[in-house]
């Protein structure tokens, strides 16, 4: 199940609510929420549900060895077994049948290419497994002694599907013991009527402009509709993933929980190590903290660490060839700006910063793009393409129509790339009635979103096909 | 906490803040003591807020605007050092109180306003999420879709099977999401907000699906002769087999799957067309299929094939030529690969009349006219007598809106219905349906009534749809039996052919479930169209035909 559907919204979380508020102890509250995300989890893959119990249960295990053994050889011992474990479940289910692709395709094999379905949010909760195993191995937590708490944690359903990957540190205090205030609620809510705006409102509609300039039309694309598919592709990409966090965060804080910001108007970097400072935050931090000062590169870590956390970043997206080419390529920018150094970056004009980071930016959605099969192809089709060398023109009816049937839409994401949020909450501080004042405006713009999200989410069950009419 | 958390200021910051919490707890006194003296100058009593709620509204002012962690409150929230106070102690403290009386009322009401801006928030998002919920539950769920022209999704039928399997909780969520009351509500209220997206209006075109420019690099397959009794008209597209100008449209095979050809729609002015894309190797293989059924059925039989342009071929302005195939070329082709297999001038036929409403705006079908028209080629070229139009009844209705709305959900089609006349035959004739497999025999109309029937299905009007095989006995006495194979757009033409043919039979190449060959021959056919778009004939419709001569 996902957040952005009429059911979600209109039947499991409203009951999800009721049954979570009947109940007054936060142990009562934490069965609810945990049966809920069991339930939530099982909606679509009902055969995955044993996967994530089982998982759930083995870090719980191994999380308490590492506890009461840690800084001595068991302890060790568990950590590694439970990497083993976790990594080698992420592995074997996502790239066993794209390095089999690849070994057949290099070495002439015929390997079997095994088709294994892939757990929901699979990448996610292996990575909360991690953080818990390796917090508990290196002291920063102690771990948790009821399985059920545990298990709330590695299904909790608000971050299961797309995160943010919320660290165990982080939920620990609210698995115990948990208040809920009016402005949890009201907060809450308005964070999920924002998210759900971002994702049905802006993201959908720029999906579908995108589809139709990318799609399976590269070759055949002007230059600029290539770069006005690419550009629109970042914007949806930021609307899609930052509104599921939006939704996850506001969900979560619904039911007590405060997880930590996982994009913060990433656009508006000056640089691309800022970039990844805002965009994706939980993944960021989680590389930094568990893998950037892996001490396997010797002299040359610092390097050697940023090209393996990039190249980790760009597969953990995908088992596809463009993942790791934009992991990559996202490496060597901010190796290069290592280099030049925070000084040497500040001397640099920030509109050429700025003009720089966001070209960088879009050429990377560009190739986060070309997934799938013949990705490799794919992205030089659409380097040619943005260079112009498809030989289609610059420019053609079809662009200029789409921009102007699609103006405000277009205006409307830029606009909402910004901290739109932080001037009236600013003034709301000046006095009650300004606080009144913009609160009620805010509610007014929530509730419209919410209804309007709604209406727009009617159509997502028919997509006419056009053809099958004749 | 963290050690970092546990660092002490300095020791001058230190100072500072004891002094100032000193002087505070001093203030503090006399100001409860003027509160006891004066209580009606504060705002918010102390009484009025209970215990619980004091801690409520403690929360709410601890933490920040945007919800993250609280910030502890420390002496300069209070009193911050440039609020210290300067005149002499009598009048310091006078002042100081007023002050702080002031910052506690404004305090008060602050946290009171953000309170009843929490209470006012959590109550208009829960109306609209619990309302919502009731909305959906309670509502009447529709159970088909006239605009869509299907039957939405049913209440999943229970089993522990399919509970296992996940598809019952997947059709659970389907039936709730599909069939949303209001659901033509919702629909019509998506079509106005899609058109505020940007700037769009009744005079310039607008692009949907997947349009993109046809590479003008290939030259087409041998020649590309004009059909026989072309017609030029003025219509700038209308012309494109002499065009030979840059714009000039060729085919490149398309790469992917075929289904994707036409995927798009291009919105001029208020008509909407379907760009075509084109496949000459799939036009010859609907030829060569033609020329199988010929071979099969032998020289008594005569085997037709007309295939109809739709209205990109008439109505899209020369300079988006580019943007579509070329329909004429690509009949032209499949002409060219008939074998003892006749073809029927359908373009040439409509050509002569784009000034007149042979297609649909808001539809992806020909209009009954239209139809007409290509009927009228069709028993030239089968020397069967035809009727004028003059004899059969005219019948217009207003207000239709076809499919093309669905796809696009234009509001420009919503708000520019047009209208749909057909023409009902006058002569004696009876109707009888079968199920597609030619079982179950029942009597019925041509032509059903549309009075119960929503705008966007007008189409249906001729024999109520595809999924059945129809015999038509008429009056005409010239013992020719007529079975004609084709999709919707053959649908149109059989109340012409009325007074052509002793008996008609007509089925569906998507549905019919025997054999065709054995069928015509059954029949005792003299005559066998073919009668479908260029869509179906160089799409995958085509090869439908192979599994009936096979099946």
């Amino acid at each position: 199940m996902i957040f952005s559907r009429l059911f979600f919204l209109y039947l499991f979380f409203p009951i999800c609510i009721l049954c979570y508020f009947a109940a007054k102890k936060t142990s009562y509250r934490n069965v609810i929420l945990t049966v809920f995300s069991l339930v939530f989890y099982a909606w679509g893959e009902p055969v995955f549900l044993g996967l994530i119990i089982a998982s759930a249960l083995a870090n719980y295990l191994l999380g308490l060895l590492a506890d009461s053994y840690k800084d001595k050889t068991l302890g060790k011992l568990t950590l590694a077994v439970g990497l083993i474990l976790n990594c080698g479940l992420l592995v074997g289910l996502k790239y066993t049948g794209f390095v089999m692709e690849n070994l057949n395709h290099f070495f002439s094999l015929s390997l079997p290419v095994p088709d294994l379905p892939l757990p929901l949010g699979i990448s996610f909760f292996t990575f909360r497994a991690v953080s818990y195993l390796i917090d508990c191995a290196w002291g920063k937590v102690h771990a948790e002694r009821n399985f059920l708490t545990f298990l709330l944690y590695m299904s909790f359903f608000p971050i299961t599907v797309s995160g943010p990957i919320a660290r165990y540190e982080t939920m620990q205090p609210a698995l115990h013991d948990r208040r809920v205030t009016a402005n949890d609620l009201s907060a809450g809510f308005g964070r999920v009527a924002v998210g759900l705006g971002k994702k049905v409102i802006l993201a959908d509609n720029l999906a579908g402009i995108v589809d139709n300039f990318l799609g399976d039309n590269i070759t055949s694309q002007t230059t600029l509709g290539v770069w006005y598919g690419v550009v629109l592709f970042a914007l949806q990409m930021y609307f899609d993933f930052s509104g599921y966090s939006d939704i996850a965060i506001g969900i979560s804080r619904i039911f007590g929980f405060r997880l930590e910001e996982n994009f913060r108007h990433p656009f508006l970097c000056r640089d691309i190590t800022e970039f990844w400072q805002r965009w994706h935050i939980s993944l960021g931090t989680f590389f930094r903290d568990y893998l950037l000062y892996v001490p396997i590169f010797g002299k040359r870590r610092k390097i050697g660490g940023l090209m393996l956390v990039w190249f980790c970043t760009g597969l953990w997206h995908g088992a596809s060839w463009n993942y790791i080419i934009w992991g990559i390529y996202y490496g060597l920018f901010l190796i290069m700006e290592t280099g030049i150094g925070k000084k040497g970056m500040q001397k640099i004009p920030a509109i050429l910063r700025h003009v720089c980071n966001k070209l960088i930016i879009i050429v990377g959605f560009g190739i986060f793009y070309c997934s799938g099969e013949d990705s490799l192809t794919k992205v030089g089709d659409l380097f040619a393409a943005m260079a112009g060398f498809n030989g289609t023109g610059l420019t053609d009816a079809v662009l200029l129509t789409s921009v102007q049937n699609n103006l405000f839409l277009l205006i409307a994401a830029v606009i909402c790339c910004f901290p739109l949020l932080s001037l009236p909450e600013k003034l709301m501080q000046k006095s009650a009635s300004a606080t009144v004042a913009f609160s009620v405006t805010g509610t007014v713009l929530a509730g419209a979103v919410l209804v309007i999200s709604s209406i727009l989410l009617v159509d997502a069950t028919y997509t006419p096909f056009l053809y099958a009419k004749f | 906490m963290s050690d970092t958390q546990k660092t002490q200021p300095n020791s001058e910051e230190f100072d500072l803040d004891a002094a100032l919490a000193e002087k505070f707890q001093e203030i503090q006194k006399e100001s409860d003591k003027l509160r006891m003296l004066s209580e009606q100058s504060l705002h918010v009593p102390e009484e009025a807020l209970s215990e619980e709620e004091e801690q409520i509204f403690s929360e709410i002012l601890l933490s920040d605007t945007d919800g993250t962690t609280p910030q502890p409150e420390t002496g300069e929230d209070v009193l911050s050092p440039a609020e210290k106070p300067t005149a002499s102690e009598p009048e310091r403290h006078a002042g100081s109180l007023e002050e702080i009386r002031a910052r506690r009322d404004k305090r008060r009401s602050m946290v009171l306003a953000k309170h009843i801006s929490a209470v006012i928030r959590i109550a208009v998002v829960s109306a609209v999420i619990f309302g919502g919920s009731v909305f959906l539950i309670v509502g009447v769920h529709p159970t088909e879709s006239a605009e869509e022209n299907r039957m939405l999704a049913k209440f999943p039928a229970f089993s522990w099977h399919a509970v296992a399997d996940g598809s019952y909780m997947a059709d659970l969520m389907h039936y709730f999401e599909d069939t949303v009351p209001g659901r033509s509500f919702f629909k019509r209220l998506i079509s106005r907000m899609d058109s505020m997206k940007g700037i769009r209006s009744t005079d310039q075109v607008q692009f949907f699906g997947n349009v993109k420019q046809i590479q003008t690099e290939t030259t087409p397959p041998a020649a590309t002769p004009v059909p026989e009794n072309s017609i030029t008209t003025n219509h700038p597209a209308a012309t494109p087999l002499t065009t030979t100008t840059a714009t000039t449209v060729t085919f490149p095979e398309p790469e992917g799957d075929p289904v994707d050809v036409g995927d798009g729609i291009v919105l001029v002015g208020d008509r909407a067309l379907s760009v075509y894309g084109g496949s000459f190797s799939r036009g010859e293989s609907y030829a060569k299929s033609l020329n199988r059924y010929k071979k099969a059925l032998g020289n008594d039989v005569n085997v037709y094939s007309l295939v109809a342009p739709t209205a990109v071929s008439f109505y899209l302005p020369s300079s988006y030529a580019g943007y579509t195939g070329s329909e004429p070329d690509n009949i032209a082709h499949i002409n060219e690969n008939l074998d003892h297999v006749v073809p029927v001038d359908a373009y040439s036929a409509l050509a002569a009349h784009v000034s007149e409403d042979i297609y649909a705006r808001t539809d992806h079908h020909w209009l009954p006219l239209g139809a007409y028209y290509a009927a009228q080629a069709f028993a030239k070229t089968a020397d069967v007598p035809f009727a004028d139009l003059s004899q059969y009844k005219k019948t217009t209705k207003s207000g239709y809106v076809g499919s093309m709305y669905t796809f696009t959900k234009s509001a420009v089609l919503q708000d520019n219905p047009e209208d749909f006349t057909y023409y009902t035959p006058q002569n004696d004739y009876t109707t009888e349906y079968y199920d597609v497999d030619f079982t179950n025999p029942r009597e019925g109309n041509l032509m059903i009534q549309l009075d119960n029937v929503e705008p966007v299905s007008w189409y249906l009007v001729f024999m109520g749809g595809d999924e059945k095989i129809t015999h038509v006995h008429t009056d005409c006495d010239n013992d020719r039996t007529l079975v004609m194979i084709k999709d919707s757009y053959g649908n149109a033409l059989v109340p012409y052919l009325t007074h052509s043919f002793t008996d008609i039979y007509v089925l569906d190449m998507r549905y019919f479930e025997r054999n065709a060959v054995d069928f015509i021959k059954n029949a005792g056919a003299t005559d066998v169209l073919f009668a479908m778009n260029t869509f179906s004939a160089t799409g995958g419709n085509s090869e439908q035909l192979e599994v009936l001569r096979k099946q």
